[in-house]
């Protein structure tokens, strides 16, 4: 089959030197240190901004919202006996009529 | 009696019999049809490229326009010049080979990825850009192996986890490579759960693993407003090779935040992202030929993705030891393992070990964090090996 056959070639083209030739370290280590510059930027960026908001949030204010609801407090279908208990509790304990 | 005789020799079992290769390609598609199935490993990925490597190894005559390499063409015929159409599968690939694809796929995963916690802790970016190391060691082991520098490239970006990264650049730099590649992206973001957790308890000591992380602030929606576009402008001003997958990426996530286009967002993570990734996979999926699949180099493809994934996992994790040796608020190493871009399963793979620690320690939220800046740190790795590599 040709992955037997052309294996022993393969294995032959193995070499540290199509490394260099290709100028493999210096785009290795220029690539990493650009990741890294970008998302050290990012990260910077985002370490400022709730500074640069308090600031902005003082020329502009930001329009009082409400805090969004989150997603588990929200009764979902299904749910319904667990409201029906969770209301029996306080009926309960509220002592009501 | 004539017809049956030449329609005989047309069908799939007499043209199989010159090439029986194509029979393992069709078990090898079986194969990932069944690991779907059966173990629920990405079934909405290996379905579909499953059920694509076996439509795609059916042998049929070659003058018959019916595979994805089939495209329209040109030809003289009797002194005229007449366009040939080519196949269906051929117009469904042009999203694969075009790299369409993937950046919808891009726009689909920013409607969808809240940033949430990476902007209260923005530190835990960082471990995003340290797991990139594993692409940029793999694409050193690859140019070893005698790999073109371009083919090189296509084959470290496996090492980011991130399916739709490695086949647009592959698509850029080697597209003969580019069913091997794919195939080999998709497999590991599949076997996350598989190769993350041994490489984690390795390099962390049980105290490590023990830490909880305080919980994450709230962030306000201005912020999560700013932050797509101005990540967009740091990415694409560095990196501008980057520009399509990072910026479709965050429109998708402005388009979530922004809170007046909510449908758009709802199109794009739910309908569009299915669509294409239909399309995606079983294009991938029947692009494989037994005659391009089944080589050595693909051999060496898988091998150099396993240990392009497995070095991005350490890269995660032992940055993040690194960085509690400066840091008051230690961070949990194990969700440097999230840095890997297989978005969410390497942030769950953190969770599942945490927990195996300690069941009350929640780690995914934190490990979201790396999770996303691996997206967005292997989009940047992609985006500088295309200009650097690119001819």
């Amino acid at each position: 089959m040709s992955v037997l056959a052309n294996s022993a070639e393969t294995i032959s083209r193995f070499n540290l030197q199509n490394i260099i030739d290709a100028r493999g370290y210096a785009i290795a280590i220029t690539g990493m240190s650009i990741v890294f510059v970008a998302l050290s930027l990012i990260s910077l960026f985002l370490a400022l901004l709730p500074r640069m908001l308090r600031v902005l949030s003082k020329v502009f204010p930001e329009p009082a919202s409400q805090p969004a609801a989150p997603p588990l407090a929200r009764v979902r279908a299904g749910d319904d006996e667990i409201v029906a208990a969770i209301g029996a509790a306080l009926h309960r304990h509220h002592g009501g009529p | 009696m004539d017809i049956l005789f030449e329609f005989l020799r047309s069908t799939g079992f007499a043209l199989m019999a010159d090439a029986p290769e194509h029979l393992l390609m069709i078990i090898i598609g079986l194969v990932f049809i069944t690991l779907g199935i059966v173990k629920h490993y990405e079934p909405l990925l290996l379905v579909p490229i499953g059920m694509g490597v076996v439509v795609g190894n059916i042998p049929v005559m070659s003058n018959m326009s019916l595979t994805v390499y089939d495209s329209a063409r040109v030809v003289l015929e009797n002194g005229e010049i007449v366009i040939k159409p080519g196949s269906v599968l051929s117009y469904l690939y042009f999203g694969v080979a075009q790299g369409i694809f993937p950046p919808l796929i891009f726009l689909g995963i920013g409607a969808m990825t809240d940033f949430s916690t990476m902007l209260s802790n923005p530190r835990l970016v960082l471990l995003g850009a340290a797991a990139q190391i594993g692409v940029f060691l793999t694409f050193l082991g690859a140019l070893w192996m005698g790999f073109a520098d371009t083919e090189a490239g296509s084959i470290g970006i496996i090492g980011g986890a991130d399916g739709p990264t490695a086949i647009f650049l592959s698509t850029q730099l080697a597209p003969h490579l580019l069913g091997a590649i794919a195939i080999a992206a998709y497999s590991y973001m599949a076997l996350v759960p598989v190769i993350q957790p041994p490489i984690m308890k390795l390099l962390t000591t049980r105290e490590e693993r023990l830490i909880r992380m305080a919980p994450p602030r709230n962030v306000s929606k201005r912020e999560r407003i700013i932050f797509p576009v101005a990540a967009f402008l740091i990415c694409a001003m560095i990196a501008p090779a980057s520009l399509v997958l990072i910026g479709m990426l965050f429109f998708g996530n402005l388009m979530k935040e922004c809170g007046v286009t909510e449908r758009l967002a709802n199109t794009a993570r739910h309908a569009l992202i299915d669509i294409v990734t239909i399309l995606l996979g079983f294009c991938v999926g029947a692009s494989t030929k037994a005659d391009t699949f089944l080589k050595a180099d693909s051999l060496l493809i898988f091998a150099l993705g396993a240990v392009s994934f497995a070095i991005a996992t350490a890269g995660g994790v032992l940055f993040a030891k690194f960085m509690n040796l400066f840091l008051k608020d230690k961070i949990n190493p194990l969700i440097g393992a999230a840095g890997v871009s297989a978005v969410p399963d390497s942030a769950r793979v953190v969770q599942m070990v945490g927990q195996a620690e300690d069941p009350n320690n929640h780690l995914l939220m934190h490990a979201m964090a790396p999770n996303v800046a691996g997206v967005i740190g292997s989009a940047v790795a992609a985006g500088v090996l295309w200009s650097v590599l690119a001819k």
